[in-house]
């Protein structure tokens, strides 16, 4: 493929889920996240002075108020689901090469200590450039060694991080 | 204040605070020349660049960054119509219109002139207030300054999703994060699920890369390699339009102070400055017919406001310590990083550090201008950089910065987590800005919270018999909840006006 030809792009096209689905399901994920924020700050201390609010006063606040709101947005992800109006989508492109990109992440900063920061970066730069539909050798060779070379030269040499 | 300029003009015997000055300009123009990214992003990526340093070099070195970055935007919106910031929008109507009648260089010229114009004005407005500002902020107490707090994040949240419950809920996270650690008054841990690593609360910095850096990276995964544009030729470049630029002073001056103005207001920032200067120019301008179609006064003020802004923005973070909008807010962030804490008692107990902020930015105006006018074909360039290759130098910065904080593991998972988090929110169209806002402001806002219930011996009648608390509350609920009921109006009315189906 010559330089000035286009990146081809990989992986599935798209993914289409209704956005009442996705207010819904990561909705009630945040929710269960809250729930557990409000019990732990419900099993709090109280404090010994009478007259401070404590530990908890401010995180049940909190708590309550989020948890008001992810129910309003549920409430109007129904609405929106029953009404008559059209249906609006969320929609997330390549999705095969996010859930790969979201993965490598993972992986990597579970392993980063052992594999070294040089490979990290040169497995992570390659692949994110596959992610993105990059098919050109020269540039999937050169960005990841120059990009290595920059990182190296400046945390490691010029301001002394000690990089495993 | 004139001891205090001469003191913060003495750090530039530092070559460091040049170089700094001069890497955060080319830095700034690089990140505001590519669509999509912008002075928030570029500010994250360049915090672990800045551990270890001097406060004010990095300091100088930051905010540099984020005035060109404001520029840089304005490059590519005038040569490929392609804004590389929201806040250059306005100036691509007339920018590229001058570009396709061949006078990109022309229209470059006005939109930098109008720029360092914009921050010199700015940058002195600031002087001026910054100061009355922070001296007013000690005198109001814990109360004021609790609602004053609350008012700042429900501005950005009012203002940066187009869902009221979106908005309060992307505030709740990230007040909620802000209270994770070991609690400030008691010492009793708080919601740490056992990890005596967050004992110090949410490491700030991965949070900043994961959220803005990490999931743009998965963004630009989802938009694959874009297409390369042409750019434009560039003609007379350095011949300065003066007289086009004497002819536009009003409006640059107008622009400018509106500018500032609209840029102390949280949640309204460069963007909003520069529509609302563009327009109140075209209703004074006597060519009001050319807007849009090539006006060098557009162009003047949309770029003369946005950069005003960026000074604007800096006078609540410096003078009250609370940020205005998400880059603030990042920009507190690096502060922390040097051990610097914003606020009232910086005037007092730091001067060096405001001080030497107002007069870098006005050294930066002509180090800016030179740096953008004679490397305008380069920036012009940036915006064909293959986003792959973005993608893999984000990527990257964000996991070796995230290690270096700490040199720990940990930063590295909280970063990824909140990458991935920050994905999903987009997704949700929950609005990212108040999140980082909640997670700077919530200690001090619950610090305050509970300092007024204490003074008060637990009466919560504290927040409303006093008449500048209760101002700032109803306010902070107002300005929540308007956005919210005319959109509710205007959805309504669009309801009636359609024909009934048959």
């Amino acid at each position: 493929m010559g330089p000035e030809e286009e990146p081809r792009q990989s992986g599935l096209n798209m993914l289409r889920v209704p956005s009442t689905a996705v207010d819904l399901v990561l909705g009630a994920g945040i929710f269960a996240a809250c729930i557990w924020y409000y019990l732990q700050a419900d099993g709090l201390a109280a404090p010994l002075n009478e007259i401070d609010p404590g530990p908890a006063a401010f995180p049940l606040l909190l708590a309550l108020t989020t948890l008001l709101s992810l129910v309003g947005i549920g409430i109007s992800a129904i609405i929106r689901a029953l009404g008559a109006g059209p249906e609006i989508f969320v929609t997330i492109k390549r999705p095969l090469a996010v859930l790969v990109m979201i993965c490598l992440f993972g992986a990597v900063a579970v392993w980063l200590e052992d594999l070294g920061t040089i490979p990290s970066i040169l497995i992570l730069s390659v692949v994110s450039m596959l992610a993105c539909g990059e098919r050109r050798p020269v540039h999937l060779i050169g960005v990841p060694l120059a990009l290595t070379g920059f990182i190296y030269g400046v945390f490691v040499l010029g301001l002394a991080v000690n990089l495993p | 204040m004139i001891e205090n300029l001469v003191l913060g003009a003495s750090a530039f015997g530092n070559p460091m605070v040049w170089l700094a000055l001069l890497f955060g300009t080319v830095f700034g123009y690089l990140i505001g020349a590519v669509p999509g990214l912008g002075p928030t992003l570029g500010i994250a990526l360049l915090i672990p660049f800045t551990y270890g340093m001097d406060p004010i070099v990095s300091i100088v070195g930051l905010v540099a960054l984020y005035a060109a970055a404001e520029y840089g935007g304005a490059i590519s919106a005038i040569l490929i119509n392609s804004p590389g910031t929201a806040a250059a929008v306005a100036t691509s109507w007339d920018g590229y219109a001058l570009t396709k009648q061949g006078r990109a260089g022309e229209a470059l010229s006005i939109s930098i002139l109008s720029s360092g114009a914009g921050i010199l004005v700015a940058s002195t407005l600031l002087v001026m207030t910054a100061v009355p500002l922070s001296e007013f902020a000690l005198l109001i107490g814990p109360g004021e300054y609790f609602a004053l707090a609350l008012l700042g994040l429900s501005l950005v949240a009012g203002l940066a999703g187009s869902s009221l419950l979106k908005g309060t809920l992307a505030m709740g996270i990230g007040l909620i994060f802000a209270t994770v650690g070991l609690d400030v008054q008691t010492g009793v841990p708080r919601f740490t699920a056992g990890y005596f690593e967050l004992f110090e609360g949410v490491p700030l910095v991965p949070v900043l890369l994961g959220l803005y850096a990490l999931s743009e990276v998965l963004v630009m995964i989802e938009d694959g390699a874009s297409a390369k544009i042409k750019g434009a030729r560039i003609g007379g470049l350095m011949s300065l339009p003066i007289q086009t630029m004497m002819s536009a002073r009003g409006a640059v001056l107008r622009s400018s102070f509106l500018g500032y103005v609209i840029g102390v207001i949280p949640g309204a920032g460069p963007a909003i400055a520069s529509f609302v200067s563009y327009s109140v120019s075209r209703r004074f301008s006597k060519t009001p017919e050319l807007f849009g179609k090539g006006s060098p006064e557009g162009i003047a003020s949309s770029e003369a406001a946005n950069n005003a802004a960026v000074a604007g923005a800096i006078a609540p973070l410096l003078a009250l310590g609370i940020p205005g909008s998400a880059t603030a807010a990042v920009l507190i962030g690096a502060f922390m990083v040097q051990g610097v804490t914003p606020g009232p008692l910086l005037f007092t107990n730091r001067p060096e550090i405001p001080y030497t902020l107002f007069v870098s930015l006005w050294i930066g105006v002509p180090v800016m201008v030179l740096i953008g006018l004679s490397g305008a074909r380069i920036w012009a360039r940036v915006a064909d950089i293959p986003r792959p290759a973005i993608a893999a130098i984000v990527t990257s910065i964000c996991f070796v910065g995230a290690y270096a904080s700490e040199t720990t593991l940990f930063p590295v998972f909280v970063m990824t987590a909140f990458g991935v988090l920050g994905f999903l929110l987009r997704k949700m169209q929950v609005p990212l800005a108040p999140i980082i806002l909640g997670l700077v402001l919530g200690e001090m806002m619950e610090t305050n919270f509970r300092r007024a219930l204490i003074t008060a011996r637990g009466d919560i009648a504290i927040f409303y018999t006093s008449p500048m608390t209760m101002i700032l509350l109803v306010t902070a609920v107002l300005v929540l909840v308007l956005p919210a009921v005319s959109s509710i109006r205007s959805r309504a009315d669009k309801d009636r006006s359609r024909p009934p189906e048959q």
